[in-house]
């Protein structure tokens, strides 16, 4: 169980320090993205801030590939605790998934009860 | 079982180039191996091969007599420094300390002239020669009980150096160590055993005066 935790604090520590440059990685493609579907910007911004999370789990993709051709020593701090790149970014993948999931079902509840309280 | 780190048939190609063939070298606790050879011998590759983060065109590495089938660093037994800082900029010293050691070496660990004053700094503020004593010592503290060390005299004063090999042999009462640097007369100071790669070969030593004809101590 131990093990298990201790293990689980460096997938965290991997995570952590990539999640911020990842979710700006993100949100700028979202915005080129949104941009060239909606050049006018009609969409709501709920939805559009909705569209733009999705992106998150993208740009840790991007972040993870730049890295793999720049700075691939990093990993050793991981290895010499027997820890796989490919189970960080495993790991990374799901976490930074999960965000967008739990940030989705804020954004719907919120608007469903503006809505009902309208 | 005997605790012994065995590394056979070793072979590694860049293109058409040989840069190891056949190496073998076996490693027990109480052993402090200095790995010899000029520029582009493979000294590196052949400790990341060891390492399991390079891969061998083929090699075989024993750990405790169990063939390593993957990686031999999932192994948990192994340790390695490499040339590059490997500790995140992000965290600070103590956390590094908790994360890689524990919480309950935090006090033995900043016991130290080197470290104290810096304890509470983040690793991206930390100086090159401090960094790189912080990571030696948390390789050497660590439990695995195979430490690779790729040169770690890089970048630091005599002083500190001297502390890393006072480190280096309280380690190697429970450890097998293999370490490679250019500064060989810092490494001298410190090993029991002199491997040397020439010509994609591995040849033991008996003693630093036999690397006389290999260009060592030339001016002396």
């Amino acid at each position: 169980m131990l093990y298990l935790k201790n293990r689980c604090k460096f997938h965290f520590v991997f995570f952590k320090s990539r999640i911020l440059s990842a979710s700006g990685i993100g949100i700028l493609f979202g915005l080129i993205a949104q941009m060239s579907i909606d050049p006018e910007y009609q969409t709501p911004i709920i939805q559009m801030i909705n569209k733009l999370l999705l992106f998150i789990p993208v740009g840790m993709l991007f972040k993870i590939l730049i890295e793999e051709i720049v700075n691939k020593d990093q990993y050793y701090f991981f290895y010499n605790q027997g820890i796989t790149k490919v189970e960080l970014w495993i790991t990374s993948f799901i976490l930074s998934f999960s965000i967008y999931i739990i940030f989705n079902l804020i954004l719907t509840i919120w608007t469903r009860s503006l809505r009902l309280i309208a | 079982m005997d605790t012994q780190l065995e590394v056979d048939s070793v072979i590694k190609l860049y293109g058409e180039t040989t840069i190891l063939a056949d190496v073998y070298l076996s490693c027990v606790p109480g052993d402090i191996i200095g790995l010899f050879g000029r520029n582009g011998t493979g000294k590196s590759t052949l400790l990341k091969i060891i390492f399991g983060s390079l891969k061998g065109d083929r090699s075989c590495i024993r750990i405790n007599g169990k063939i390593q089938k993957q990686a031999a660093y999932r192994s948990g037994l192994l340790g390695f420094l490499p040339q590059e800082g490997y500790l995140p900029n992000n965290l600070s010293l103590a956390e590094c300390v908790e994360l890689l050691l524990g919480k309950e070496y935090t006090k033995d660990f900043f016991a130290d002239k080197h470290l104290f004053r810096i304890r509470k700094s983040k690793v991206s503020e930390m100086s090159g020669g401090e960094k790189r004593y912080a990571e030696i010592k948390f390789i050497l503290w660590g439990k695995a009980p195979f430490i690779l060390l790729d040169e770690p005299f890089q970048g630091l004063s005599p002083i500190v150096s001297e502390s890393i090999r006072e480190h280096i042999k309280i380690a190697s009462q429970t450890k097998g160590i293999i370490l490679t640097d250019h500064n060989f007369r810092e490494v001298h100071k410190c090993v029991n055993r002199i491997m040397l790669l020439n010509d994609c070969y591995l040849k033991e030593l008996r003693e630093p005066n036999d690397l006389i004809p290999f260009g060592y101590y030339e001016n002396e």
